[in-house]
């Protein structure tokens, strides 16, 4: 069940209506959440309940030996931890390991094995449920709470990933319906609706086909399509977040944002505080920081970064690409810091300079987009031909398909809007309806969605993660 | 007790004045909604003008469209057309003599290229002598060639003057209950010409048109909720999966001796096939089992096949020219674009001028 389909919108009521029936009783509340969480992952798929049973079984149970502080904590935490990491790192790797196998064997292994939707986003939630255990940020919680918690169905296929102390403090507080949070999330949610249907699926064509055949096209051509890629995926998975977020707001629970105009990120790490910051975040959190951070000396600062962005790289996917991708991304971080190191030593400040702000905004836009490439094709072949095709400017069938201009000319737009009104901080704002022009922006807003959405099969990108 | 009065009129008062205020707000929301409507629909007429079609079941196409008209498609491509006197996309000149009938679906329509790029207008500027069409385009969307072949005797009767009969196809692979039903031919009926069709429409029906016609978000938000419903349909043409070739070759055979009866004509049928852009970067023309018995059976009837297969290939080589596919939509996939047109405009030339 996808939040765009018109079944949702029914379960949606249907579950607005029971949550908010009993708004004095925390427990029935907590009590319908997880029932319909249940459901809503048994519509996506009913083979993996149990997998998310067990993964909340499993870190309520280690939770709950760890806030002991008893002496084997700590080897309780690593049990946890290896035991989660475990089920996710099955899941991804398994079939990789087999097609490694089935090389060196007859060709014999015709089975794949299915990853349960959503997993690398509720492992890492399970983890930091039993960090936060242990490191006193919240209290252990009963296995109901820790079912909820790691099962909340706005969150379930593809995060935000929600720390559990941000988490748990808003579930232990009755919601009572509120019409400014219904009115504010609707329109957040008509914005991922927008995000999506309108502009990624409709740039999801394009890159298919593109991506489908590098090799047919025009390094211009490619060039485009790797922009139309940067674009689908930034809101592709942008719009899905808004409308998770959307969602749990209506319903009274605050995340924060998962994206803040990532495009306009003038370095490599101010790109990642604004890219899937909810996973930037709980990578700093849970493995930069107890790694030593920046504590340790530069030496051990960059390996750090490369560690992180490793991790990073290997929780998307098993494919060597996305190994590349994580490198290469951290490879960016420590040539950032090491310039940051060196403009600090001699004290020279380039950012007072507009034109090098734009031009570090340019060329990170630009890197990002190429490291794209590995991230779409996983395949290493393919990357090459494209980048080979883009840098030599190869002949090919020249195809510029005209909603990546108009979607790159209003992304800039924004960005740009955002950068010189906003401090570079995203412009959204719900409209409180009390003027008249607003109901009539709003009305265009919702039928120009129906003109132009996408109406073709396509899932969300990071529902594969 | 009078305080109380006072104060159950203030209730009053005060409910009263709280309706009054939802009402307004309901009402503010629809003129907002009205406003967006129109704005939205405004805008729409610069992607999205259809234009509007009668059902004409008698005569030399299933349909035809409101005269004297224009229509802009945005979906695919985009070009912008003018509707003629006879509801065909045609400039309003008048046709000579002898003329060229150009026939097929919506590929021929050529909604979605621009004015004087489609292969009936690039033919019309080889072939046309002075101010008058030489080649009449009858194109008429979902028009393939079994709906062709039953429309045969009409078109035969609604246009005597054509010298030449030119249908385009897409497809060489039909249902064999399509081709059999071609068989029976449909009767032309006077009544079915656009002009007699207009008389005898009433004002309230003419008004209503204009209506439609003035009303495209509407019918684009239908067309929105059409393709979402079918999403797996493909709007060019309906794929038949297997045939028994035997029977096929009967069945076209006597579709084609039938039209090889009723006109005495030149009957030419130019075929562009599908294409795929494959992943080493070549460009495949997909092949049917049944092009090659197609063309044989249209020889043995005296009728011209032209298969644009090898130009295809050819200008693809040179130049990596697509045929298929538009800057809005994807290589290879839907209707043929300005160079497959110009494509099949000269390999009907070449035709032409050796017959």
């Amino acid at each position: 069940m996808s939040f765009l389909s018109f079944s949702f919108v029914m379960f949606l009521i249907i579950v607005l209506l029971l949550y908010f029936a009993g708004n004095k009783n925390l427990t029935y509340q907590k009590a319908v959440l997880l029932i319909v969480s249940y459901i809503f992952y048994a519509l996506l798929d009913i083979r993996f309940m149990g997998v998310l049973l067990l993964i909340s079984l499993w870190s309520w149970y280690i939770a709950k030996r760890c806030s002991k502080k008893q002496e084997k904590t700590r080897l309780y935490v690593s049990i946890g931890c290896i035991g989660l990491i475990g089920v996710l790192a099955f899941f991804k790797y398994c079939n990789y390991v087999l097609k490694v196998i089935d090389n060196y064997i007859d060709h014999s292994i015709t089975f794949n094995i299915l990853m349960p939707i959503g997993l690398s986003f509720y492992v890492f939630q399970a983890i930091s449920y039993v960090c936060d255990v242990v490191h006193g940020k919240v209290n252990e919680k009963s296995l109901l709470d820790v079912c909820l918690y790691i099962g909340f169905f706005p969150q379930i296929v593809s995060g935000p990933i929600v720390k559990a102390r941000d988490f748990f403090p808003q579930m232990n507080t009755a919601h009572k319906f509120s019409e400014t949070r219904l009115i504010d999330g609707g329109q957040r949610f008509l914005v991922g609706a927008f995000e999506k249907m309108v502009i990624a699926d409709r740039l999801s064509i394009a890159v298919g086909s593109v991506y489908s055949a590098p090799a047919a096209y025009s390094g211009v051509s490619l060039c485009w399509a790797v922009i139309a890629y940067s674009l689908q995926i930034y809101y592709d998975f942008a719009g899905y977040s808004n409308m998770a977020i959307a969602v749990a707001y209506i319903l009274g629970f605050d995340y924060g944002d998962n994206f803040d105009l990532p495009y306009i990120a003038s370095n490599p790490s101010d790109f990642w505080r604004r890219w899937h910051i909810s996973l930037s975040s709980w990578l700093k959190e849970y493995l930069y920081i107890p790694l030593g951070g920046s504590r340790k000396g530069r030496i051990r600062k960059y390996i750090n970064l490369m560690i992180v962005m490793l991790v990073s790289g290997l929780w998307h996917g098993s494919s060597l690409t996305f190994l590349i991708w994580g490198v290469l991304h951290g490879l960016a971080s420590i040539i950032h810091s090491i310039w940051v190191d060196i403009m600090k030593k001699y004290n020279i400040r380039l950012d007072k300079y507009q034109f090098f702000e734009y031009l570090s905004i340019a060329i990170n836009y630009i890197w990002v987009s190429l490291l794209w490439i590995p991230f779409r094709t996983q395949s290493v072949s393919d990357t090459i031909v494209i980048l080979k095709r883009i840098f030599t400017n190869a002949r090919g069938i020249q195809y510029i398909y005209i909603y990546t201009v108009i979607f790159f000319v209003f992304m800039a737009g924004v960005g740009l809007y955002a950068k010189l009104k906003n401090d570079g901080k995203s412009i959204w704002k719900p409209l409180k309806f009390k003027k008249f022009s607003e109901k009539v922006i709003f009305c265009i807003f919702v039928i120009i969605i129906f003109m132009f959405a996408y109406m073709g099969e396509n899932a969300f990108i990071y529902a594969q993660f | 007790m009078e305080n109380y009065y006072a104060n159950d009129e203030m209730i009053g008062y005060m409910n009263m004045k709280k309706k009054l205020a939802n009402c307004i707000e309901f009402a503010q929301w629809m003129v907002a909604l009205a406003i967006a409507m129109l704005v939205c629909n405004m805008f729409t007429f610069v992607f999205y003008h259809p234009a509007i079609e009668v059902k004409t079941d008698n005569a030399a196409t299933p349909g035809k469209m409101t005269p004297n008209a224009w229509c802009i498609y945005g979906n695919e491509g985009w070009g912008i057309e003018y509707i003629d006197q006879n509801g065909y996309v045609n400039e309003n000149k008048p046709l000579e003599d002898k003329y060229i009938l150009a026939v097929g679906s919506s590929q021929t329509e050529g909604f979605h290229t621009p004015v004087g790029q489609r292969w009936s207008d690039l033919l019309n500027q080889k072939l046309a002598t002075n101010d008058k069409l030489k080649v009449y385009n009858i194109g008429h969307s979902g028009y393939f060639f079994p709906q062709m072949a039953k429309h045969f005797q009409a078109m035969c009767k609604e246009f005597p003057e054509m010298e030449t009969i030119v249908m385009e196809i897409s497809d060489t692979k039909f249902a064999l209950e399509d081709l059999q039903s071609a068989m029976t031919q449909v009767d032309f009926d006077e009544n079915q010409k656009m002009d007699k069709i207009y008389a005898n429409m009433s004002q309230k029906q003419k008004l209503k048109r204009k209506l439609k016609e003035n009303v495209p978000l509407l019918r684009w938000l239908h067309l929105q909720y059409e393709t979402m419903k079918n999403r797996q349909h493909d709007s060019v043409a309906e794929t038949v999966e297997y045939i028994d070739l035997e029977e096929y070759g009967k069945l076209l055979e006597s579709v084609l001796h039938m039209m090889r009866e009723t006109f005495d004509g030149n009957v030419i049928i130019a075929y562009h096939p599908s294409v795929i852009i494959q992943s080493n970067g070549d460009m495949k023309i997909v092949e049917k089992e049944t092009d090659l018995l197609f063309a044989e059976k249209c020889k043995e009837n005296g009728i011209t096949f032209i298969n644009c297969s090898n130009a295809f290939k050819q200008r693809y080589e040179q130049d990596y020219a697509v045929p298929i596919g538009f800057w809005n939509t994807t290589m290879g996939e839907g209707h043929i674009n300005s160079v497959g047109h110009a494509i099949i405009a000269d390999e009907v030339y070449k035709e032409i001028i050796i017959e």
